[in-house]
């Protein structure tokens, strides 16, 4: 499902273009929104996110062939994706994950911090933008996760990246995005205990 | 099922990832525990505002799909499909089956190699010389490449982020051009890969990485096995690794040029 390194066939008449064109605009830009909108959330700023869409689908154009009829289109596409965004953006600087340990534990704050009723509604577009402002990894699997469900077996042959990885990372993004969503709040709101 | 085991498992089972028992399990305490079900809530509020707003979004995508399907109707009305890479010699292609056999052999012989001499750059141990010369076999031929970065500005932002040197590395004056570069897994360490052509040439490749070090070691080290020749040095807390299929005299010259003029 995931072979990149068949090459497209070099040898086809005019008919048989057509009609993988047609299938290719059948099944994968049926993605496209799709994609796009995770670009927008993951590659930006850094990256242009039209820009990685569209190479993303070239290369999938490309590689077509070896896409699997009947398999997940939606993952092979995303995984493209993260590869061009990998190619794309220098990821040398070394990235720093805290450990578990290190965590706060947002349950056993000192009371006088701050007040948020951890139940209380919380609006789309705060979640959004906190989503946003979280590290590129934590917010990319959480966008795979959340937004896409795909499973964690999908997230982890889209990133490349073992399952466990996957859920730990998963485990802080949720965390760093509640904190996130606690101090908006307080700024928001300047309720205090 | 108790509150610590529900603990660790209440992700996956946000994420639907238990099995039908556990999940069974999982049900039965929640409808007992208001303290888990009140934690489960709290992420399933999280995640739904999130997954509502972030699919809810409405976004204009008309651009980037007139671009990509005019790019494919191109392709389908023209001769060949992959004009992509026509600017690269066919020679080449002919030669691309060699340098995977070569890898495997300058990877055994430069570890073996190393394996005696230990490492000497601050940023650079014993494996990487022999990652290096597997990696550029590996991604130098232009379909290795494909998805790499290879505009001249774009080069210049991934450079200046990954390997935190300021220009793109000019080898014209060596006769390679059309530099690709992409970010490559080498050994434990993240180099940056740049890969430049030249016609009817096997390519030649820059591995440039940051480090911390203060430690400079100025002279060139060379290594040659069969068809690599990899010369390295460490300046500026920057690694540079040269890989190339030309003499180790010619190689080292690239490479102190190079280092001359980018590593101050
Ligand atoms: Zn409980
Ligand atoms: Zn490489």
């Amino acid at each position: 499902m995931f072979d990149l390194n068949k090459s497209g066939s070099s040898v086809m008449n005019k008919q048989e273009r057509l009609s993988r064109q047609q299938s290719f605009e059948r099944e994968a830009m049926l993605h496209l929104d799709a994609l796009l909108k995770a670009a927008n959330r993951i590659a930006r700023p850094r990256l242009d996110a039209e820009d990685v869409v569209q190479e993303t689908y070239l290369r999938a154009w490309k590689h077509f062939d070896s896409f699997e009829a009947g398999t997940n289109c939606r993952a092979w596409l995303f995984r493209i994706m993260f590869n061009v965004i990998k190619a794309r953006s220098g990821t040398l600087a070394k990235r720093i994950e805290t450990p578990i340990g290190e965590e706060i534990e947002l349950e056993n704050r000192p009371s006088n911090v701050l007040f948020f009723d951890p139940l209380k509604k919380i609006e789309g577009q705060e979640a959004l933008s906190a989503a946003t402002r979280l590290s590129p990894e934590h917010r990319e699997v959480l966008w795979l996760v959340v937004v896409e469900e795909f499973s964690y077996r999908e997230v982890a042959e889209i990133l490349e990246a073992p399952v466990g990885t996957v859920m730990s990372r998963l485990h802080r993004a949720r965390r760093e995005l509640r904190r996130l969503l606690i101090t908006d709040s307080k700024v928001v709101s300047g309720v205090r205990l | 099922m108790n509150c610590g085991e529900t603990k660790d498992l209440i992700q996956l089972y946000l994420d639907n990832e238990l099995d039908a028992r556990s999940t069974l399990s999982m049900q039965q305490h929640l409808d007992s525990c208001s303290g888990c079900s009140r934690q489960l809530n709290i992420l399933l509020f999280q995640d739904q505002a999130l997954k509502q707003a972030a699919r809810g979004e409405i976004i204009d995508s008309s651009r980037v799909r007139a671009g990509i399907l005019s790019a494919i109707a191109q392709e389908t009305q023209a001769e060949t499909p992959h004009q992509t890479t026509n600017w690269l010699p066919t020679h080449w292609f002919k030669m691309a089956a060699w340098p995977r056999i070569a890898a495997a052999a300058a990877f055994v012989l430069i570890a073996a190699f190393l394996a005696l001499r230990g490492g000497w750059m601050p940023g650079v141990n014993e494996t990487v010389y022999a990652a290096v010369a597997a990696d550029h076999a590996a991604h130098c031929s232009a379909d290795a490449m494909m998805g790499a970065v290879n505009d001249p500005d774009e080069l210049r932002q991934l450079i200046r982020a990954s390997a935190k040197v300021d220009a793109l590395p000019d080898l014209s004056a060596f006769g390679y051009g059309n530099p690709q570069g992409r970010v490559c897994k080498v050994g434990d360490a993240e180099f940056l890969h740049l890969v430049y052509y030249r016609n009817s040439q096997p390519p030649l490749s820059l591995f440039l990485r940051h480090h911390g070090s203060t430690l400079i070691t100025e002279q060139l080290t060379a290594l040659h096995s069969g068809n690599f020749n990899v010369v390295s040095v460490s300046q500026g807390g920057v690694d540079l690794l040269v890989v190339s299929s030309l003499t180790e005299d010619q190689t080292s010259s690239i490479t102190r040029a190079l280092a001359s003029r980018l590593l101050q």
